[in-house]
């Protein structure tokens, strides 16, 4: 191959790549718009769902019951909905996509470090018995509260392990497998003794919902693809480097273990801002950065934004469909009846194997 | 005269010479209790190629990794222009020092010149991206594997895998390039040309070399200097035809071999005989 002709690809490559993201964020706002209209009893048009969603934020008042019900359907309900659903996605799938580099294990997601059994733990106390571990707040609150603190708990240990010993990759990962089987233990006694009905509201949230998100809500969801996306892309060629392994990172100029931490402490604050409103969301974090992957590589420049676009397309795609069909499941469930098949879809007509 | 301890001077910077100064002195090494490397010296402060040699375990690999801040040697064991290694950041150190391993995995697809790119990374900055794309092709021109640019790293053979990793280390473009047996999945052809380029590299660019070799042959056509090394310290250390002797290679390689003259160089020919213990 001639020297430009290789120039010449390498860029249309990077440009499309670049592209691609963009284009999906398209196709994520249209999405997001269309689930808007999705009402139970009554029929919106497009364009008048989108001028009532447009009015809500302009703050005008509803001026007859009609309009208020519109108004609050669209607005208050659908609304928060459609972008919980697009942070959700977002920051699942770019804390993925980075857990993965960082610890070189194309099986890790968010939760491998134990982040989904700590906040789980924190919810159930909560309600259950009513514990918030943080003074002055409870029941929904208190639950949003408690399940974020005990989130971050798991990642405070392997800091505090990482600050007397020297923590690969590998222990790390078995150090959150140790901390999730005790709190899943002591969540299981609890489970085991509560009445049917709060036994339902755990499961749910075990599976993740994202019925019951409000406005007041959004900005903590925001910060959670604050903390993780904006933080992690502009780190994107040190987790390349450190991708490559320890060595190699650290004659690069890269300390893997500091490189690991910070990532680490983003991953987990925005996964855990997340998790404390939606539940466990599962299966988002570990497969959208695997299809982004498939279509534009492993470097982080173009994995991230990619991961992030795919991961919102995927939440986002899986409520609305659910909503459609069965408006009372959890999504998480329509994430793994539909995403599953199509992953493996993706993995067999992949041209290559690449992993 | 003792000196007065300085109030918070800045360091100085290193690699500000055409050369790194590399200065080892009474280095120790131990994994957990277990010492590999006990009391060595030796110094590389000049572009020159240099081979380490010795049996497995001597602790080659340890010494280049306590040099390039991989693993942390004693204090002032390792000094680098003057200044101890523990005090440079991996980051100041990594703009003038490159570092080959024996072998590289990626978890996750990547392309080769991507990969190779990522030796830019200690030069990298907001909009460098088309010189480092630029150098990093020469490299690969250099090494003659400019076709495998677009392929992935797992389709690669253990060869292409090697030169890539190769091209990796010189694309970082240091003062000195440290490497662990760059040559041990090459086929004869490739372990000479690769060789020959290391030695030619060295003299353009003025950088200093140095390299685990276990082929002595291919390190005695191409050194400009030889240490050899037995039990965690220095054996013998200078030109090939000084250190590549009968009873230098029978003592730390309990083999028996001849070493003749071949294009001003020793060459060794190994006998098949039964080794005569070296302790008897």
């Amino acid at each position: 191959m001639v020297k430009e002709d290789l120039f010449r690809e390498i860029k249309e490559k990077n440009q499309l790549r670049t592209l691609i993201p963009a284009i999906i964020l398209v196709v994520v706002v249209l999405i997001a718009a269309y689930s808007l209209t999705i009402l139970s009893s009554t029929t919106v048009g497009f364009i008048e769902a989108l001028n009532t969603f447009i009015d809500g934020l302009r703050g005008v008042q509803p001026k007859s019951f009609d309009e208020y019900y519109k108004m609050e359907l669209i607005y208050r309900t659908n609304g928060p909905r459609a972008i919980g659903a697009i942070l959700a996605g977002a920051t699942l799938a770019v804390s993925g996509a980075v857990l993965q580099n960082i610890i070189r294990n194309p099986l890790a997601d968010p939760y491998t470090l134990g982040i989904s059994s700590g906040a789980m733990f924190g919810m159930v106390i909560s309600v259950t018995m009513g514990i918030c571990v943080v003074p002055f707040f409870a029941d929904q609150d208190g639950m949003v509260v408690n399940a974020f603190v005990f989130a971050l708990i798991p990642t405070a240990i392997i800091i505090l392990v990482s600050m007397f010993k020297k923590v690969t990759p590998t222990m790390m990962i078995l150090c959150g497998i140790a901390v999730m089987y005790v709190f899943n233990a002591f969540s299981t006694i609890i489970k085991y003794v509560v009445d049917p009905d709060t036994y339902a509201i755990i499961y749910t949230w075990t599976i993740g919902s994202l019925s019951g998100l409000s406005w007041e809500s959004m900005p903590k969801m925001a910060m959670g693809v604050v903390l993780t996306f904006i933080p992690l892309w502009l780190m994107y060629r040190k987790i390349n480097v450190v991708a490559i392994g320890d060595k190699e990172a650290t004659t690069l100029g890269v300390d893997p273990n500091k490189t690991r931490i910070i990532c680490l402490i983003c991953i987990s604050l925005g996964t855990a801002l997340i998790v404390c409103y939606t539940g466990t969301i599962g299966f988002v974090g570990l497969v959208a950065p695997h299809i982004a992957r498939a279509i534009v590589k492993s470097n982080c420049r173009y994995l991230i934004p990619t991961s992030a676009t795919i991961g919102a397309l995927m939440v986002l795609g899986a409520d609305v469909l659910m909503r459609l069909i069965k408006p009372s499941l959890p999504v998480g469930v329509m994430l793994a009846i539909i995403g599953a098949p199509v992953f493996i879809l993706i993995l067999i007509r992949m041209k290559k194997s690449i992993w | 005269m003792p000196q007065l301890p300085s109030q918070k001077e800045k360091p100085t910077p290193i690699g500000t010479n055409d050369t790194l100064d590399i200065q080892i002195r009474d280095l120790v090494f131990r994994y957990r209790t277990f010492p590999i490397i006990k009391g060595l010296n030796a110094s590389f402060d000049k572009p020159e190629l240099v081979s380490i040699i010795g049996p497995n375990g001597v602790g080659k690999s340890t010494l280049i990794h306590c040099i390039n801040k991989i693993l942390t040697p004693n204090d002032n064991a390792v000094m680098i222009d003057g200044r101890d290694v523990n005090t440079i950041n991996v980051k100041e150190l990594a703009r003038h020092m490159g570092y080959v391993p024996y072998t590289s995995s990626n978890a996750f697809p990547i392309t080769v010149i991507d990969a190779v790119m990522l030796g830019r990374h200690p030069h990298a900055k907001i909009g460098s991206f088309d010189k480092d794309l630029e150098i990093s092709y020469q490299v690969l021109e250099r090494l003659g594997i400019e076709e495998l640019a677009m392929r992935h790293l797992n389709e690669l053979s253990a060869g292409q895998l090697q030169k890539v990793i190769l091209a990796k280390g010189l694309a970082q473009e240091p003062k000195v390039l440290l490497l662990d047996e760059p040559t041990a999945n090459l086929d004869v052809k490739h372990q000479l040309g690769v060789t020959r380029l290391l030695k030619k590299i060295s003299d353009e660019k003025k950088m200093t070399v140095v390299m685990i070799c276990h082929d002595l042959n291919i390190a005695a056509k191409y050194s400009d200097r030889i240490i050899m090394m037995s039990e965690g310290t220095v054996y013998a250390s200078g030109t090939p035809e000084e250190v590549l002797t009968r009873e230098n290679i029978r003592k730390v390689y309990d083999i028996d071999c001849e070493v003749i003259m071949d294009q001003g160089r020793p060459h060794i020919l190994l006998r098949d005989d039964e080794p005569q213990s070296s302790d008897s």
